[in-house]
């Protein structure tokens, strides 16, 4: 079926495009070129509205164990937040720990289409696959989380030649399903399971001796040379701890110009100046991302208020345990693999910390310059939840409403923050770079993130409003793959999503050392590990993106 | 007009959630809009008129009021967040009595179901009769339990009495069963009669009265002698106004509790006078 | 559907998901655990679906089911025995009659997870246990007969070495391990002290107190003398990275999460020096995987019910056995055991593997396939993070639990 979309106001930042007012055409759930000739079907007039294609979150903890066992902590976030969906479409409830179908239509509602989970770790990958296959209207993919697992740092203990690293990788990222590889705390966790409680850049680990240096640039060069077109997503190392700016500075450079996606940059931007040695490493930070073009970061802002924290590194997580409010928290060591810790926090504008860790996120995103390198995120739940984007997108677009956020932080954290002095405002244009164009760029998803013909028809439709918060917190009409799912922000249709996945090549050659391990360590077979195409979605399987071939340039 | 009384048809079938049937919402509405309120009821909504018969109540208070008539288990969440006026209920209620209640009184002729003032925060809470499990203790998740307010029960009060108890005082005329003032954290809870299996076990600060000496407590208290200085005669009379089986001036055993806990709560053991 | 792989596949008739009872081609072979052996005997012919005993075709008694569903004030869905597939089948149909929903295993399961909501856990994996553990504590009765192959996978002297050295050690507290637990667990210095487990809550908290080096004056604990417990707490705190393993369901002395929350209480206190962690035994059933799914799915891990249009979760009033007495109509689920419904004053819709003899005929009897044996499907393990696919074995005609229920559903939707 044709539909025609009559005077859109079009913002696709990959063609150019920034507020034409053009026409859409959209056949089968896909963007087409206008039809020489053809009739539509159906034709909408959109009467000048602003449209960008569906919105990609490319960092939010949505699905698998630690978001379950945060639900299942949060008993409280679910007795206050109930969702009862229209009659046929599942209730569900939470804000912070939203269950799954209130996942699907909260995001669906905010026009966004495409989000990641970046913590999958590969045991618990079919749970987080069966879960995204329950959340609705928006498609998923998830990060592996590699490099504290045993089988990798025994490899690199060994001194195995990079390649064989690389086979090991691709086999894991194929069997768990994912579309891309991110490192937390480069074996730290593992570190915490020999009870060291901390671990910096240069230091060599327990039992493996391995340096989290060492561990980051063997994953990034994994992921570069597999062709995986998400470059390695890092949580790097000292999350949250003042001087954690160093480390993050430290490893810009450790990447030596191989392309690394820093994750939650907010949490690692912390230095050790001022009276109560915390202060704003965002300047610096900006300053580094801007010269190495390598480099990508998301920002994890925090948003005031009650929320959760549950992440892989237990090492961190157990060290911020003392200031769990509520106070109760989950730690958990996982099949050799990995780690989970799920800490509930209450970011307090009236704390000096909290203020300036929500001032530091702003500042990051104001002086990095290139849209297409930095992404607005929260680290959902752990910097807040992913329901108070449209509130952040108005504190980068309206500097007033920033003054008046800013005047009431903690007065310490006001006179140790640059924000009043940043007078950059982001664009519309801007904004579609950020969450949209550039998230699919980074992410491998070509058919993503504009709209173009071939791009699928996740179209956002928008009432162009001063009041950017309220304009992007309730778009007009949401399409997904060419359906209308939500109208003036309420969700009016359940639809399936797809995941996501890459499928790096490898040598077969792994596969006995790989089910040694799986054997010895895990007690489980190798192949009891891996998921099959046909589990995924209810059996319909996964849309596979093309990993780089050497022929390509990154 | 500040008050109604509803009279409750059937003593028995699904059970009824009274969350939004308060002496404040209520006495703000005209009779028509009263019988249309929706209430759940085991598995669907029923119009309030179809469970109960409404006729004026109690005109005489300043504050709203509100009578349950021929109130039985059937009804839970009675007073559920309320804060303020007065809700009385003659008759039993179910579960989850007065949870997070932060004002005003309840008054119950019979008896309570479990989990009672949980989350209460303030206000008062009569029953008559005796009170099932987890009375003042946390409800699912929650970290402490009840945080505020006074808890009088006249007969026999269920199994963990006060669990995480936070503030706030918890008056019980008969007996307790297991676990009373199970790691609490702080408060008084006071029994008249027999205490079951661990009183005070795993608590931190606080402290539990008890008129009857217990057949045993927790291997985490240690005999601190006799209490004798002058707060204890002053709590009691304070306390007695509200349950009368407090009033004496003797002084008391004291254990300290729970050490294996970390604990520095108090068990006081009465004399009898 | 996508071709599934015909081997290897997970045993899905305990919590522990053995993935290594089926080779390739070989007949099915219980590798002499009784659990297994039990399952594998469930026939692949149910004899059809009956209606107050009287065989009738499937779409009938969807029919009649679906009739006595929209009669009902207040249906339970209980058993909820079922994979993946089954459980969301199990919730949709629950939010569509409004009906309260819980696991024939819940009463173990709530001991943990009470205290988990209230104050968090410390827990680990079984692949860590195996690969990583120096000092395995069990708690309580042996959970060897409910997790038959426990020690054979997952803790023995024929297993490589811990990674990062040292050797393994086992010390049974509160009860003595049976017999075949010695033999499995070969060369394995083994230490009992033997308690009144009844009052484990004291005794985990009196070890805590001796690990923090918190003053307590008691002599003995449960019958444990003060000497034996400082010895205890001594191979606590030298443990290098320690487990304790215990079966909630075990602990049915009253207020057995008491005793939960009271052994998180001495491992917080041992993670304060050295790595300890919770090894959680539940899960039978798919237990594990109930929870998992209605918690992702609703926010809350079952003993939850849709009402009037709202989920309310309850674990005190909401538990099956208390809503037997309230309830008007039982659905009973049952796909890994030939486990019938319990006595219960109304009609029952009976989901059950095929051969379970009921003492009454239910009103409606639907035999189900075995996950694992009649159909693919999917099941969480004991420690809640590894989720293992189950393969069809068996030629069988036996529905899917999964399909059923979502017949009754869609009969109700029109």
């Amino acid at each position: 079926m044709l539909t025609r979309f009559t005077d859109a106001k079009v913002f696709d930042p990959l063609h150019g495009e920034v507020g034409q007012r053009r026409d859409l055409w959209v056949a089968d759930g896909r963007i087409v070129a206008p039809p020489p000739g053809a009739a539509a079907a159906e034709t909408i007039d959109l009467g000048g509205a602003v449209v960008m294609a569906g919105a990609i979150d490319l960092h939010s903890h949505i699905a698998g164990g630690k978001v379950n066992l945060a639900r299942l902590l949060f008993a409280e976030d679910h007795e206050h937040h109930p969702s009862c969906e229209p009659h046929g479409f599942r209730c569900g409830g939470g804000l912070v720990t939203p269950s799954t179908f209130t996942t699907g239509y909260r995001y669906a509602e905010m026009g966004y289409t495409v989000v990641v989970e970046p913590a999958m770790l590969a045991s618990n990958a079919r749970h987080a696959h069966l879960e995204m296959a329950d959340i609705p209207n928006i498609d998923t993919a998830a990060y592996v989380v590699l490099g504290n697992d045993d089988f990798l740092l025994q490899l690199i203990a060994d001194g195995a030649p990079q390649g064989q690293i690389n086979d090991a990788i691709a086999w894991l990222v194929g069997a768990s399903q994912a579309i891309g590889v991110k490192v937390v705390n480069p074996g730290g966790i593992n570190a915490f399971k020999f009870n060291q409680r901390r671990l910096d850049l240069d230091e060599a680990g327990p039992y493996y001796g391995a340096t989290p240096r060492r561990v980051l640039s063997a994953l990034a060069q994994a992921v570069f040379e597999l062709g995986i077109p998400h470059p390695l997503h890092v949580h790097g190392c000292n999350l949250g701890v003042p001087g954690s700016v160093d480390t993050s500075l430290a490893t810009i450079a450790g990447a030596e110009g191989r392309p690394i996606h820093l994750t939650h940059l907010q949490f690692h931007a912390y230095g050790t100046e001022g009276d109560r040695k915390f202060s704003s490493g965002a300047a610096r930070l900006a300053e580094a991302v801007n010269a190495n073009p390598n480099i990508s970061v998301d920002v994890g802002q925090i948003i005031f208020g009650q929320t959760i924290t549950a992440s892989g590194d237990t090492m961190s997580q157990y060290r911020h345990s003392g200031h769990a409010k509520p106070g109760k928290w989950i730690l958990m060591d996982i099949e050799c693999d990995a780690g989970c810790g799920v800490v509930p926090f209450r970011y307090r504008d009236k704390s000096f910390v909290n203020a300036l860790q929500w001032a530091i996120g702003l500042e990051l995103l104001l002086l990095i310059e290139d849209p297409w390198r930095v992404f607005l995120t929260t680290d959902h739940p752990n910097g807040g939840p992913f329901t108070c984007y449209p509130r952040v997108i108005r504190l980068l677009m309206d500097k007033d409403f920033r003054d008046e956020q800013f005047a009431d932080l903690h007065p310490a954290a006001r006179r140790a923050s640059i924000l009043p002095s940043i007078r950059r405002e982001y664009s519309l244009a801007e904004i579609a770079v950020l969450t949209r164009a550039a998230p699919a760029r980074i992410l491998g998803l070509r058919d993503r993130g504009h709209l173009g013909p071939g791009a699928a028809a996740d179209l956002v439709v928008y009432r162009d409003q001063s009041d950017r918060e309220a304009m992007f917190q309730h778009p007009t009409a949401v399409y997904k793959d060419g359906r209308l799912i939500a109208r003036d922000g309420r969700v009016v249709a359940r639809v399936e999503g797809s995941t996501h996945v890459v499928r790096p090549a490898y040598d077969r050659g792994i596969e006995a050392r790989l089910a040694r391990h799986f054997a010895d360590r895990i007690g489980l077979r190798a192949e009891s590990f891996r998921i099959a195409e046909g589990e995924l979605r209810g059996g319909r399987g996964a849309v596979i993106h093309a990993c780089r071939t050497s022929g390509d340039s990154p | 007009m500040t008050g109604w009384r509803l009279v409750l048809k059937q003593p028995t079938g699904p059970r009824i959630d009274m969350a939004p049937v308060l002496p404040q919402r209520l006495s703000a509405l005209a009779a028509a809009e009263i019988r249309a309120l929706p209430l759940t009821c085991g598995n669907r909504l029923r119009p309030l008129g179809a469970l109960f018969d409404e006729e004026p109540g109690d005109q005489s208070g300043d504050g709203p009021t509100l009578a349950i008539g021929a109130a039985t288990a059937r009804l839970d969440n009675l007073g559920r967040d309320m804060a303020g006026g007065t809700l009385a209920v003659e008759g039993d209620t179910g579960a989850f009595l007065g949870r997070r209640m932060a004002g005003g009184t309840i008054t119950v002729t019979g008896s309570c179901g479990a989990h009672a003032a949980a989350g209460m925060t303030g206000g008062t809470l009569r029953v008559a009769g005796s009170a099932g499990d987890f009375l003042g203790a946390p409800a699912v998740g929650e970290v402490t339990g009840m945080a505020g307010g006074l808890v009088v029960i006249g007969g026999d009060a269920g199994d963990r009495v006060g669990e995480r108890l936070r503030r706030g005082s918890i008056l019980i005329g008969g007996g307790a069963g297991a676990y009373c003032g199970v790691a609490m954290i702080a408060g008084t809870i006071a029994v008249a009669g027999i205490c079951g299996d661990g009183p005070g076990f795993a608590m931190r600060r606080g402290s539990i009265i008890l008129g009857t000496v217990p057949k045993r407590l927790p291997v985490g208290f240690a005999d601190s002698g006799r209490y004798s200085l002058p707060f204890l005669p002053l709590l009691r009379r304070h306390l007695a106004r509200h349950a009368a089986w407090l009033a004496g001036s003797g002084g008391a055993d004291r254990w300290l509790g729970d050490l294996t806990a970390g604990g520095r709560g108090e068990i006081l053991c009465l004399d009898r006078d | 559907m996508a071709e599934e792989p015909a081997a290897p596949v997970a045993c899905p008739f305990c919590g522990l998901a053995c993935d290594d009872f089926f080779d390739l081609g070989d007949d099915l072979d219980s590798k002499g655990c009784g659990l297994a052996a039990e399952g594998l005997a469930i026939p692949a012919e149910g004899g059809g679906p009956r209606l107050a005993g009287g065989a009738v075709a499937l779409d009938q008694a969807v029919t009649a089911a679906a009739k006595l569903l929209r009669g009902s004030a207040a249906p339970l869905i209980a058993g909820l025995g079922s994979d993946v597939d089954g459980l969301r089948a199990a919730l949709a149909l629950a939010e569509r009659v409004g009906a309260t929903v819980d696991h024939l295993a819940s009463d173990g399961l709530f001991r943990n997870l009470s205290v988990l909501r209230r104050k968090g856990m410390i827990a680990l994996t079984l692949g860590e246990l195996r690969s990583r553990c120096d000092l395995l504590v069990v708690i309580g009765a042996d959970p060897r007969p409910g997790f038959p192959r426990f020690y054979q996978r997952w803790f023995n002297a024929s297993l490589p070495a811990p990674i990062g050295g040292g050797t393994r050690r086992v010390l049974f507290l509160g009860a003595e391990p049976l017999p075949e637990t010695r033999a499995d667990l070969g060369e394995i210095p083994i230490a009992v002290v033997p308690g009144e487990i009844s009052r484990l809550a004291e005794l985990a908290l009196g070890l805590r107190s001796l690990v923090a080096g918190d003053y307590f004056s008691a002599g003995s604990i449960a019958g444990v003398s003060r000497n034996v417990l400082t010895d205890v707490a001594q191979r606590l705190g030298a443990a290098r990275f320690g487990a304790a393993a215990w079966a909630a369901e075990a602990f049915t002395f009253p207020h057995g999460d008491i005793a939960v929350s009271a052994l998180l209480d001495l491992i917080r206190a041992l993670n304060r020096t050295t790595r300890f962690g919770a090894v959680p035994l539940t899960g039978r059933d798919n237990g594990m995987g109930a929870v998992q799914v209605a918690t992702w799915q609703t926010g809350y891990p079952l003993r939850l019910a849709f009402e009037a249009g709202t989920l309310r979760h309850d674990p005190t009033h909401l538990s099956w056995r208390y809503r037997l007495a309230q309830a008007d109509l039982l659905v009973w689920l049952s796909s890994f055991r030939r486990e019938p419904p319990p006595p219960f004053d109304g009609p029952v819709i009976a989901l059950t593997a095929p051969g379970t003899a009921f003492a009454a005929p239910p009103a409606v009897c639907i035999p189900v396939g075995v996950p694992g044996l009649d159909h693919a499907g999917d099941v969480f393990r004991s420690d809640g993070v590894v989720a293992l696919r189950l393969a069809r074995r068996r030629p069988s005609t036996l529905p899917r639990a999964a399909e059923v229920l979502q017949a009754m559903n869609e009969a109700l939707a029109c």
